[in-house]
């Protein structure tokens, strides 16, 4: 059995009236890639402070790599790297200084680290800047450099808090590329995220997060098919409309119809199956069919669409 | 302590790879020195055989060394804004290195600045030093009474927003300084809770002490001085007292208020 690295109990914190995470309870097995999927101010940056002992929990607790985060945050801080949403490191020093500064404060001598570094310079395509100040360096590059000094210890438990955050295209396929190698190295990964592409790219296992609350957990895998597979019905009406009479309609068509959830006045949205042909069906008691829609979206389930229908709200809202 | 002194040598890389920091470390003490022989220079001496500066120059130190005040808060209040400190406490670096490390370099900074108002005011000013342990003590005492200004700037980093904490700091200092009486005499008792007004009594007593190293130990007793009344000796736990303190205070509210 695989064992469990990371585990929080009942982790809470509050920032005088806002409870930005409450009574959380999650687990991460070793070598696992867990995100935190969820819009912002879901809890999330809130939850990694917390397990990287850079937060004090209001109540509840955590154990990371054996060590509570309460009783003994100098021993978890041993194991972890952290790489931080922001680009957080010391302009006025080279890339090759802040990785070696950072990899001091684990008392290791840049010395024993000299291959390792060389190799991370590498991987993230840095090794020509190694020796450039740092605020000399593009905003790609920086983010690189970002997620370079949180892994210079080469750290069994690695947060990765929005690791593509801000970055274009290319450079999040070449960020994710590296997530997945060190995923292979056998690395333990959390990461937050507000991109379901993201998550459902890297992650094993998706925690989603709302309101500092989990409110659903599985692989990417089983989340959408806990909406049920099939298609994803996005309904905006002309006017308002009664659509919670329409969403019983719907719901006793029959067991094709996964789930409907109401977003407004005059928005509703459908999980189906039986794909397009269902169209049909739908527009059958619609007021007056299709034409009472100023725009339908259709499309293959994604993590947005769970997250809408458990949430009435989309990721980036 | 190979940590600590990682994190002091990080801050004094900043200290030499910022333009702007050599106006500050090297540019300001000389400008200060230059200005004051430039106001002073024809003043007669009101106490022959010594210079006018003799007696200025000490109040005039502490005036220099007041500026860590600001470098302090703005050096605390930056590493606040930017994260950087709370991303090293994601490490297992203990908060006595991180102000560890600051410190050293902050008393570096002293250092280099008191060297050079010491060097410019023998050289440009004239002004006597009565032996090198009079020269050495009270060069020391200013290092406190540096420590003191870096207490003072800490307490204000740790309790203003970052631009307040580069903005206020002088505003906090000056009246400080002023209101020691190391400038404009004050015969208010208050002067006693300032330990510019320590620090300058001991620079000008010892100054004044003659001249050899007999003399200079000689005056370092516990016989009330001529000016306050007070034993030059005392002036030693007085400046360490305050410096302590206002260390301590800045210390616990930044670490407290910025890193739990």
């Amino acid at each position: 059995m695989t064992k469990i690295v990371i585990q929080t109990m009942d982790l809470t914190k509050q920032f005088d009236d806002l409870v930005a995470v409450n009574e959380l309870n999650i687990y991460v097995k070793r070598g696992e890639l867990v995100g935190l999927l969820g819009p912002n101010g879901a809890g999330k940056t809130t939850t990694i402070s917390m397990l990287s002992t850079i937060l004090k929990p209001t109540n509840g607790d955590a154990n990371v790599n054996g060590h509570s985060i309460n009783a003994n945050p100098h021993e978890v801080r041993k194991k972890i790297g952290v790489v931080p949403q922001e680009n957080i490191f010391y302009e006025y020093l080279t890339a090759k200084e802040n990785c070696e500064l950072f990899a001091s404060m684990h008392g290791i001598k840049k010395e024993e680290i000299k291959s390792h570094v060389k190799d991370l310079f590498q991987r993230l395509q840095l090794e020509e800047k190694m020796n450039t100040k740092s605020s000399k360096l593009s905003g790609g590059m920086k983010k690189r450099l970002n997620i370079m000094m949180g892994l210079i210890i080469d750290p069994d438990i690695i947060f990765l808090d929005e690791p593509s955050a801000g970055l274009d295209p290319q450079a999040a396929r070449l960020t994710w590329d590296f997530i997945r190698g060190l995923k292979h190295t056998g690395k333990t990964i959390i990461l937050t995220t507000h991109n379901m592409h993201e998550a459902e790219e890297l992650c094993d296992r998706i925690y989603i997060i709302d309101e500092g609350k989990i409110i659903a957990e599985g692989s990417p895998q089983a989340l959408r098919a806990n909406i049920g597979d099939g298609e994803f019905f996005d309904l905006k009406f002309k006017s308002k409309t009664d659509l919670e009479q329409l969403k019983s309609k719907l719901e006793d068509l029959g067991s094709y119809i996964n789930k409907v959830q109401v977003l407004s006045e005059d928005r509703m949205v459908i999980s189906a199956t039986g794909g397009v042909k269902r169209l049909l069906e739908i527009e059958e008691l619609l007021p007056e069919g299709l034409d009472s829609l100023q725009n339908l979206n259709i499309h293959g389930n994604t993590l947005e669409d769970v997250f809408l229908l458990l949430t009435g709200r989309k990721l980036r809202e | 302590m190979r940590k600590m002194w990682n994190l002091a040598l990080k801050n004094i890389k900043f200290r030499f790879r910022e333009p702007q920091q050599y106006l500050f470390i090297f540019g300001f003490p000389i400008l200060f020195v230059f200005v004051f022989w430039v106001i002073f220079k024809d003043m007669p001496s009101s106490v022959p055989p010594h210079n006018q500066f003799d007696v200025f120059v000490w109040g005039f130190i502490a005036f220099t060394v007041a500026f860590a005040t600001q470098s302090a808060s703005m050096a605390f209040s930056r590493e606040k804004e930017k994260g950087t400190l709370r991303r090293l406490m994601t490490t297992p670096v203990r908060t006595s290195s991180i102000f560890g490390g600051f410190l050293l370099s902050e008393v570096l900074v002293i250092i280099i600045q008191l060297a050079i108002v010491y060097i410019l005011s023998f050289a440009l000013l004239g002004v006597h030093f009565s032996s090198i342990l009079a020269l050495v003590l009270t060069f020391l005492m200013y290092i406190l009474c540096g420590l003191f200004c870096v207490g003072i700037g800490l307490i204000l980093a740790a309790l203003l927003k970052p631009k307040l904490a580069g903005e206020l700091p002088m505003i906090v200092i000056m009246p400080i300084v002023f209101l020691s009486g190391i400038f404009v005499p004050l015969s208010s008792e208050i002067v006693y809770f300032n330990p510019f007004f320590w620090i300058a009594s001991f620079g000008r007593e010892l100054g004044f002490s003659g001249s050899g190293l007999f003399d200079t130990i000689k005056i370092l007793d516990f016989v009330g001085s001529v000016d306050t009344g007070i034993a030059v000796f005392w002036c030693i736990p007085m400046t360490i007292l305050f410096s302590a303190v206002f260390l301590g205070i800045g210390l616990y509210l930044f670490n407290k208020r910025c890193l739990k």
